[in-house]
């Protein structure tokens, strides 16, 4: 991935009729019931692509600290599409199960990493009550500034100052309404990543060959989401059988 | 184009100064009945939401929301309470203001480089003050005040040297500008969390929005500007550097 280039993308293969837009308000769930053996337990897995138009991305002039950021211009991440055109970088979530499997430490603690004038990674997800850890490996100033990210209006969360290499800060999450964090750098404008955080374990992020897999789903109705930083949230409905593997290859725009 | 509308919001401020003066005069309800301040009763409730009708929405919008008939006039817009970051805030970092804070904005009003935006409202019992306080919270849905924050002891000695090295190497330079008169490279691209543009603070037009003195430029330094550009060094720099970095924009603002 070459960050100094600008990213366009062509289209890919068909799209899923029953996607639905929405931006319905984040309704946190009864609480998740975390149990040891799920009976039945079943697969979601699949592989996303893009079949939408090409995406034009801002590009920013590097003004200062070249010795780290570069020269030149640099555009936010964006799309990261593959040469078939297969689609990173999109969360995938199960939405609706009660009682299921247990969370894992990782998804408590998450990591934010400032690196060569960007942030790593550039999707992530994350528990509801998480907390980050926000480390700085860039001899530069930087500050990371969140949003809550709710209904088209975003809010605050946390913005601070890493002055230096080294820093290291832990937040916790306390989003007031959404479920989704957008961060962004004011000293290096291109600099854009995302945590996208859930009640329940039954979530994924495609990897840059658009796959994805989310095990150990008890069979039941479920919601499926599909959210993107640059496509937003599609959802459509799901019904999981007992011991199903199902298999989903879509196309979004 | 700018300059007049600057203009045109001064014009405007003058009268409703007048206005809210005049509105003043006329609420006089008495409070006498109140003896614990931070009883929230029923009256004091209503009070406040009578008050912050008179005064307030016109700027906040009925229900708080930044959208009042006037709001359009204003950069930085009136504050949508609902959102629940506030500016000028002496509790921990991410923790909701004092009652005090709201208190002394009211009382203040907001003022900085480019000019006045929220008039000074120094009429005000101090129950209507706790009353207006009371609806913000209600708005803002905190279930509590933040707790005001226990600002280290100020140094004895100013170090203006220490000060000014601090300002460069902690990146102050980068938006506030070589002098501090919010020129710096990053100073015209910036925006607030309602995306619209905001100006770092210009310090040698002597005129900061949450106050002047070294504790209140302490606060700012340490707890950052919520909602704009203006992060906060208390994570990462120490208190006693934060005192002389206040103590030497201060003097900037002093000259
Ligand atoms: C003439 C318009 C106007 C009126 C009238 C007005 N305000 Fe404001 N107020 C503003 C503006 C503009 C801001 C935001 C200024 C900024 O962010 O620089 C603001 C911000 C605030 C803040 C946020 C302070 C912080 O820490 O972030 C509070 C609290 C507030 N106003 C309370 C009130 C109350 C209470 C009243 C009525 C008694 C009132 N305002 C009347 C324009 C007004
Ligand atoms: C990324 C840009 C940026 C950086 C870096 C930055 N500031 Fe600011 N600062 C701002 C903006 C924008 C405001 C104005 C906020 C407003 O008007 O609501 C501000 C406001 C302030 C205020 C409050 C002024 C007032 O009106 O009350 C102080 C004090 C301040 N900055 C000091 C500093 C110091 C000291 C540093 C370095 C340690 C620094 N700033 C670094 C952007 C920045």
């Amino acid at each position: 991935m070459l960050l100094n280039r600008r990213q366009t993308v062509l289209g890919g293969v068909s799209a899923l009729a029953s996607f639905s837009l929405g931006s319905h308000a984040y309704a946190q769930a009864t609480a998740y019931q975390e149990i040891d053996r799920i009976p039945n337990a079943s697969t979601v897995k699949g592989r996303l692509s893009y079949n939408g138009p090409e995406i034009e991305v801002r590009e920013y002039q590097v003004s200062k600290d070249h010795a780290i950021c570069g020269t030149g211009t640099r555009a936010p991440t964006a799309l990261r599409v593959s040469d078939e055109g297969y689609l990173g970088d999109c969360v995938v979530e199960i939405r609706g199960v009660s009682a299921g499997k247990p969370w894992q430490d990782v998804f408590s603690n998450g990591k934010i990493y400032q690196i060569d004038c960007s942030f790593q990674p550039y999707v992530q997800i994350l528990r509801h009550s998480a907390f980050v850890e926000v480390i700085n490996y860039d001899e530069l100033f930087h500050n990371i500034h969140a949003y809550e990210m709710f209904n088209g209006v975003r809010r605050q969360m946390f913005n601070f100052a890493q002055p230096k290499a080294g820093d290291v800060d832990r937040i916790d999450l306390k989003f007031r309404r959404g479920n989704t964090l957008m961060i962004d750098c004011n000293a290096h404008n291109w600099m854009e990543a995302y945590v996208y955080t859930s009640v329940t374990p039954y979530f994924a992020v495609t990897s840059l060959d658009g796959n994805f897999e989310i095990p150990e789903i008890p069979s039941g109705n479920y919601e499926l989401i599909v959210w993107h930083p640059v496509l937003g949230r599609k959802s459509a409905n799901i019904s999981v059988a007992p011991n199903d593997e199902l298999n989903l290859t879509f196309a979004i725009s | 184009m700018h300059s007049h509308r600057r203009n045109r919001t001064r014009l405007r401020l003058r009268k409703i100064i007048y206005l809210a003066g005049s509105i003043l005069l006329g609420s006089s309800i008495s409070l006498s009945a109140q003896t614990d301040d931070n009883a929230i009763t029923p009256e004091l409730t209503r009070l406040g939401k009578q008050l912050y009708t008179a005064n307030c929405a016109i700027c906040h919008g009925p229900d708080g929301m930044g959208d009042g008939v006037l709001a359009n006039e204003f950069v930085p817009r009136p504050r949508n309470f609902t959102i629940g970051n506030f500016k000028f805030n002496s509790s921990e970092i991410g923790e909701p203001p004092t009652r005090a804070d709201l208190i002394k904005t009211i009382e203040r009003g907001i003022e900085g480089s480019s000019g006045r935006s929220m008039p000074a409202f120094t009429d005000f019992t101090s129950s209507e003050k706790i009353a207006l306080a009371e609806i913000i919270r209600q708005f803002a849905e905190f279930d509590a005040y933040g707790a005001p924050f226990d600002i280290p002891r100020k140094p004895r000695r100013t170090d203006r040297r220490k000060g000014r090295a601090l300002y460069t190497s902690l990146g102050c330079v980068a938006c506030h500008g070589e002098t501090g008169q919010g020129d710096g490279e990053l100073a015209s691209g910036l925006e607030d969390e309602n995306s619209e543009p905001i100006q770092p603070a210009n310090f040698v037009s002597g005129k900061l929005k949450g106050g002047s003195n070294a504790t209140d430029i302490w606060l700012r330094i340490y707890g950052g500007v919520n909602g704009t550009p203006m992060p906060s060094f208390g994570q990462n720099v120490s208190a006693s550097d934060i005192w002389q970095l206040a103590f030497y924009i201060e003097s900037i603002a002093k000259n």
